[in-house]
């Protein structure tokens, strides 16, 4: 899959995705808030019951809070969460797998030409250092779903698996949740990049396609 | 002493610890503390019934800490309380009332069905849990507005409507409906009913609002709102008494805590799913201010049966004596035959109702100086053998519906609090 571009066309679009990441580009997990809720108990909890028993090597430091999936009918989607390295070496995330999309992809936003802000793939994937934790947020890093062919609905539940440098998983559950921030409009073909992006239908009579991947 | 004002539970949590131990507080780690005195507005006694020592130094601490920016202290007393909100009973009904709320109604889109009604309240149980300990929801479009948790509950009702839209009308017991007709009624149709309620309360109005906001927006596509209704009383802290806007001291008598399982909880006699649950009957009542105000004081206290500045029965000197209803001067009864507690009074625990009432102060009309009253929230086991009487027999024979008229009636049967890793709804829905 060779990097894409997708580019916000409106600067009200552009605008709002640049409220949600607060500071261009920058994903360090600096809210406060969001590293209470990694530590707390219930409904928090991410990470599959049990599966931190089982699993091995870099997955076996990896700790998953927050989950969550923005509901979509179909096409692509984004899951955000907040991924912990509870081990005293790196752990590097490289890619993950889910039963509802045929191809997943580690995503970046990052400050296009022109100030618009734009995601793109991050192919080498993401290192969280020993005792670190990352952020996967609206407007900023995230894990995206493409070619979604079943609705995903709010208040329901998504599955997916994250793999690791070195072979090792964790699978995730993730609340699937309404969300209305960080949106972003899209006009396949009308950027330099190559918008192949599967499972992107643009609607028919619109000047774009609305896609909140976060 | 069956009516004489008495403790009621508290859900506070008071053990120190954060917010992960705030969501993992066992039922029975919650302290039952005697907060009667503070309902009742006895002055001094409130800030120990509260707990609000525990609050002020122990509950929480780490969770304001974490979720306020500065990390700095918190600016009131209530700011970090956490209050638990897995339990067998859902928070917000025993809990000593906040100074906010809002009671908001929605219906169910139709064609939602089951699968609707669980999804709605997944996410429900997902934020109610996460908003009572001050964080963010998932996916918070407005996260700083999260914390100080300040005594946030959010309690969940099922209205008849959404059993039905669910298919599961067979299921609901005999009192999810509509209320009988009361003469008094005077009732609009926009103030009526609902599939599905949140009450929501705080002692900040910000965090209160930012709350019902994340409500509606996890029900997007799920149920619309119907109706919103906004109240306050007094902040937990104060020393004074919850009055009404008609100026009375409001609330005096409720059950006492040994008396909740059978005033407010529903038992084993109740359907399965709502065991530990209770219901809600919902009055907005307006007040007549303009009139009532052209009454003299002395009429006023003949009305209720009691003073108006201290809130003590006729028949006696400080609010938390027990009126002596058979009490004669010159042969006339102390306390009027149309006097208010005269009619609303009942004896035994399986009749009484715990009300946790709000005022609301809304836009006057034309040529009025207040369109105000009373949100009259009432928790009972069952509105029909408990509620429904009572109301009968006030709308009969008490002298205060002069100036007072029903004009919202909604019924609700409130689910029984989750247990860790439980929806809300779990036995009906899930
Ligand atoms: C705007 C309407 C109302 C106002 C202003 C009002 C006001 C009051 C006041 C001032 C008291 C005395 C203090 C206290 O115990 O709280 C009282 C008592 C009470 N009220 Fe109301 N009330 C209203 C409506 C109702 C309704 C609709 C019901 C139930 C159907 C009700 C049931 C009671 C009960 C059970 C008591 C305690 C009586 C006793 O045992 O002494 N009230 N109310
Ligand atoms: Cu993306």
């Amino acid at each position: 899959m060779s990097n894409h571009t997708i580019r916000a066309v409106t600067a009200l679009a552009a605008l709002s995705v640049a409220l949600g990441l607060g500071a261009c580009g920058t994903t360090t997990a600096t809210n406060p808030v969001g590293a209470a809720a990694s530590t707390a108990a219930g409904t928090a909890a991410s990470t599959a019951p049990g599966s931190a028993a089982k699993a091995t090597g870099q997955a076996a430091s990896a700790q998953v809070a927050d989950a969550w999936v923005k509901a979509v009918d179909t096409g692509m989607t984004g899951a955000f969460f907040v991924l912990k390295n509870t081990g005293s070496t790196p752990i590097h995330l490289l890619s993950a797998s889910s039963p509802i999309s045929p191809m997943m992809q580690m995503h970046e936003t990052v400050m296009g030409t022109g100030g618009a802000m734009a995601m793109q793939e991050k192919p080498g994937g993401f290192t969280i250092p020993a005792g670190g934790s990352h952020e996967f947020k609206a407007g900023g890093d995230h894990v995206m779903f493409m070619g979604v062919s079943t609705a995903v609905k709010s208040g329901t539940t998504v599955t997916f698996t994250l793999a690791f440098e070195d072979g090792s998983t964790l699978p995730v559950t993730a609340e699937v949740r309404t969300f209305t921030g960080a949106k972003e409009t899209y006009v396949p073909g009308a950027t330099t990049g190559t918008n192949s992006m599967p499972g992107m239908t643009p609607t028919p009579g619109t000047s774009g396609t609305t896609a909140s991947h976060g | 002493m069956a009516r004489h004002p008495a403790p009621l539970p508290l859900d506070e949590q008071t053990v120190p610890g954060g917010a992960a131990e705030a969501s993992s507080a066992a039922p029975s780690r919650r302290s039952f503390l005697g907060v009667g005195a503070a309902l009742a507005g006895g002055a001094g006694a409130g800030l120990v019934g509260y707990g609000l020592g525990n609050s002020q130094t122990g509950v929480a601490p780490s969770a304001v800490a974490a979720a306020s920016s500065e990390g700095a202290a918190p600016d009131a007393p209530w700011a970090g309380s956490v209050i638990p909100f897995i339990g067998a009973h859902q928070a917000g009904i025993s809990t000593p009332p906040q100074a906010h709320a809002t009671f908001v109604a929605l219906n169910l889109t139709p064609g939602v069905g089951q699968d609707g009604l669980r999804r709605l309240l997944r996410q429900w149980t997902n934020d109610a849990s996460r908003l009572q300990r001050g964080i963010p929801v998932l996916g918070d479009p407005q996260p700083d507005l999260a914390s100080p948790p300040s005594r946030l509950t959010i309690t969940v009702g099922l209205g008849r409507g959404a059993l039905v839209e669910a298919g599961l009308a067979d299921r609901a017991p005999g009192w999810l409906a509509p209320l009988p007709a009361f003469s008094v009624d005077r009732l609009e149709p926009r103030w009526a009913d609902g599939d599905v309620l949140a009450q929501v309360c705080a002692e900040d109005p910000i965090i209160l609002a930012h709350a019902v906001r994340a409500l509606l927006l996890s029900a997007t596509g799920i149920a619309a709102v119907h109706w919103m209704q906004r109240g306050f009383r007094r902040p937990v802290t104060s020393t004074s008494a919850m009055r009404n806007l008609m100026g009375q001291v409001d609330g005096t008598v409720q059950p006492v805590a040994a008396e909740l399982e059978q005033s407010v909880w529903i038992g084993a006699d109740g359907p399965d799913w709502l065991r530990g649950g209770t219901s809600l009957v919902l009055r907005r009542i307006r007040m007549d201010l303009d009139t009532w105000d052209a009454l003299d004081p002395q009429a006023k206290e003949q009305v209720i049966g009691r003073r108006m500045t201290s809130g003590a029965p006729l028949t006696g000197t400080k609010e938390t004596d027990v009126p002596d209803l058979a009490a004669t001067r010159d042969g006339l009864p102390v306390i009027p035959e149309f006097a208010h507690i005269r009619h609303a009074a009942v004896t035994t625990a399986g009749q009484k109702i715990l009300r946790r009432p709000y005022n609301f102060d809304d836009t006057p009309a034309a040529g009025s100086s207040a369109e105000a009253g009373l949100l009259f929230a009432a928790f009972q086991a069952d509105p029909v053998r408990q509620f429904v009487p009572m109301q009968q027999r006030l709308a009969a024979g008490d002298l205060l519906n002069f100036w007072t008229t029903p004009i919202g009636s909604a019924v609700f049967a409130i689910l029984p609090g989750p247990a860790e890793g439980e929806i809300l709804g779990q036995a009906l829905v899930g």
